[in-house]
């Protein structure tokens, strides 16, 4: 018990015992999750399982009904009122806790309207207090690191998908965050960007950055998380390290789920194997 | 048919103070327009719930009721409860409250028109409401409230000649009384006429090129 | 009407002024339309002096306050012979002025129309009047149809300056009631309130007859 506790204590992010109901339909249901400094953990699941509703939950930016979110110990998003309450939190204190996590997001949500290097610059100097020479710099360096030095200038409309996601996580990492959320970073990607995108991440986890990665990804999670978390309509069902889950899954649920992903992948890759070999010769 | 136009010569100083008068309280009536305009669409955008309603029956009625009829409640009405003001005044605050009610519609449109992910990513990072909105929402609500803000503007513009019919010493007042006095009538109101036209032509062309300049990184 | 007994004779004057005020809208609007498509079809011509005929008609009925227009039109009318009653002028002069707005109106319609269906019916060998006529304007006119129904009500309100050129509409009897009467806030505001009902049985007019003509179209492709 007192070396669960000391884990607990040493969790850089941990969800305990979420419920979220929208009206009487749940989305959560009781999910608890730690995570560890530099740990990668991905959550995958099927559609509408509350993935990415539990991702959002840990930065509040969705609400949640019942159970903790705590980062680096501190309760996010709630307090108590002086009648014994849990109230919703200020925006301001809110604010402040969010700067220890970033987020990317699935439909990335640059802001058009700015410069790739401005976009990346921005959080710096609004929320970070940096000036605007010190958050150019730090915006360069970051965007030298996904790759992007070239389009600092550009506007993110004219950018493809995969360059406006690593602005994205270049904008994410600028703010030297504690950990980075990550919610569907490829399932906006043309699968042709969808590496380049992966490469970035997998640099990250190398580097040791703490992530929370929601992805549909499986190849990516076998090869770079530390734990797979199963979500299927609210429920953590199974939670365990890539080679375990993936290969030798306990719950029947994540094993019908797996093995449908796996079919349609091998089915692509059957078939195309097959076309090859009975393609004309050119 | 034979006008002299030598009589707007001698007419000049009093249309040039109507002129100054006309472009007073268009400018007056529209700054007080843009401005609680763009308040009530904050309130209706992201503010308090309870006052929704309250909102929405002012922006109901200001939009559903001719201008002119608003101006005779204020300027014939005010003084049985009290508040007697000078017609400038009236025709001022009543351009303004009828703006109003018209640019929080084009203002509560634009916020509208703004992705939820660019205010998610922006509370994500912990940018306050203040700062999203001054750096994210409002330079492009621009593009989107400029081409209806200006026609708006130019429809107030037009609107100052009601103004006339409470009093107000503006351009069409003042040469509605150089008719009166000479006994020509139709000649000076197309004078007028093509004066509105030109000014309002070059409100326009104006309002167009800021359109272009603030569009310019969505192409 | 019997149960006009049991109104103010007040109340009565007012709701006359109102019909009078819808009257003045309805055939204004109408007229308005008529004059709406000449103008459009004439943006439309291969002519380059009748396109911009058309455009400076669209520039000049839209820059002038409709106040002046309707001064104008009351006092110049006269003076060529027509020596009618103000609400013949009231009504030219909200036709004139309104024809502007719904011809820009019509041609948002126009442009959505696929260019496609001009096309194919030139490849039957319609004439550029029959395509206009039987394909081109009835199109156009569904398309616009919301836009032309929030231009009446724009009109029903600009309706109220008819007052000052002597039509006995809504406003123009509000204001003999108070001179009589005294009690402007009560006549005056009674009688916006008159303006607001109307407005907003147009206004949810306006959404049933959208549903309607949308029927049979089916999801629009985009």
């Amino acid at each position: 018990m007192t070396a669960m506790s000391k884990k607990q204590e040493a969790a850089l992010l941990s969800v305990s015992n979420v419920s979220k109901w929208y009206g009487t339909h749940q989305v959560l249901n009781a999910v608890s999750l730690d995570v560890h400094r530099s740990e990668v953990v991905c959550i995958i699941g099927p559609s509408g399982s509350g993935k990415s509703t539990l991702l959002r939950c840990m930065n509040s930016l969705e609400e949640y009904q019942k159970g903790e979110v705590r980062i680096d110990g501190q309760l996010i998003g709630y307090t108590t009122n002086s009648a014994g309450r849990r109230i919703r939190d200020r925006e301001r204190n809110i604010d402040r806790l969010r700067r220890d996590v970033a987020m990317v997001f699935q439909q990335f949500n640059l802001w058009p309207h700015m410069s790739v290097l401005d976009n990346v610059a921005q959080p710096l100097m609004l929320v970070y207090g940096k000036s605007k020479p010190e958050a150019h710099a730090r915006a360069r360096a970051v965007l030298e690191k996904v790759g992007l030095s070239a389009k600092i200038d550009e506007y993110p409309l004219r950018l493809s998908g995969g360059q406006q996601q690593r602005v994205g996580i270049a904008r994410a990492l600028a703010v030297e965050p504690k950990a980075i959320l990550f919610d569907e970073p490829t399932s906006s990607l043309d699968p042709e960007l969808v590496g380049e995108v992966l490469q970035v991440m997998k640099q990250l986890a190398r580097e040791g950055m703490t992530m929370v990665i929601v992805t549909h990804e499986m190849h990516f999670a076998a090869e770079v998380a530390g734990r797979v978390i199963f979500l299927d309509q609210g429920t953590k069902l199974e939670e365990a390290p890539p080679k375990e889950l993936f290969f030798n899954p306990k719950n029947e649920r994540t094993k019908r789920f797996l093995e449908t992903w796996a079919e349609r992948n091998s089915l692509f890759t059957k078939n195309y194997a097959e076309a090859a070999r009975t393609a004309p010769a050119k | 048919m034979s006008f002299d136009y030598g009589l707007l010569i001698k007419y000049a100083p009093q249309l040039l103070e109507g002129f100054k008068l006309t472009l007073l309280t268009w400018l007056g009536g529209s700054a007080i327009a843009v401005v609680l305009g763009f308040a009530l669409a904050c309130v209706l955008a992201g503010g308090n719930g309870a006052l929704r309603a309250p909102i929405r029956c002012y922006v109901e009625f200001f939009r559903g009721t001719p201008l002119l009829v608003q101006l005779f409640v204020a300027y014939y009405g005010g003084p049985n409860i009290g508040i007697t003001l000078d017609a400038v005044t009236v025709g001022v605050f009543g351009l303004g409250f009828y703006g109003a009610a018209y640019f929080a519609e084009i203002f509560r449109a634009g916020f509208a028109s703004i992705p939820r992910g660019q205010i998610d990513a922006a509370r994500s990072f912990g940018i306050p409401r203040w700062g999203r909105v001054y750096y994210i929402i409002l330079p492009q609500m621009l593009v989107l409230v400029v081409p209806p803000g200006i026609t708006l503007l130019v429809i107030l513009l037009k609107d100052t000649a009601i103004l006339s019919i409470i009093t107000v010493p503006e351009l069409t007042f003042e040469v509605t009384g150089m008719t009166i006095e000479t006994f020509a009538f139709v000649e000076p109101f197309a004078v007028l006429a093509v004066f509105y036209w030109l000014v309002t032509e070059l409100v326009s062309y104006l309002g167009r090129r800021a359109e272009l300049r603030l569009g310019a990184y969505l192409r | 009407m019997a149960h006009m007994y049991h109104l103010p004779p007040t109340v009565t004057i007012l709701l006359i002024g109102a019909a009078t005020t819808l009257a003045v809208s309805i055939i204004g609007n109408a007229l308005g339309l008529i004059i709406a498509i000449a103008i459009c079809v004439m943006r439309l011509s291969l002519n380059r002096a009748m396109r911009l005929a058309g455009a400076a008609y669209v520039s000049f009925f839209r820059g002038v306050p409709l106040l002046v227009q309707l001064l104008i039109i009351y006092y110049f009318l006269p003076t060529i012979g027509f020596d009618l009653p103000p609400f013949f002028a009231a009504v030219i002069g909200l036709g004139l002025c309104t024809a502007a707005y719904q011809a820009e109106n019509l041609r948002g319609g126009f442009l959505i129309i696929p260019s496609g269906q001009a096309e194919a019916a030139r490849a039957f060998g319609y004439t550029r009047g029959q395509t206009l006529r039987r394909i081109l304007i009835p199109q156009a006119l569904r398309a616009a149809a919301p836009a032309l129904i929030n231009e009446m009500i724009l009109i029903l309100k600009a309706s109220s300056l008819v007052s000052v050129v002597g039509v006995a509409d809504l406003t123009r009897e509000a204001q003999n009631i108070v001179a009589r009467d005294l009690q402007p806030i009560k006549w005056y505001l009674f009688a916006a309130l008159i303006y607001l009902v109307i407005n907003l049985i147009l206004a949810r007019l306006g959404v049933s007859v959208e549903k309607r003509l949308n029927v049979g179209y089916g999801a629009t492709a985009i």
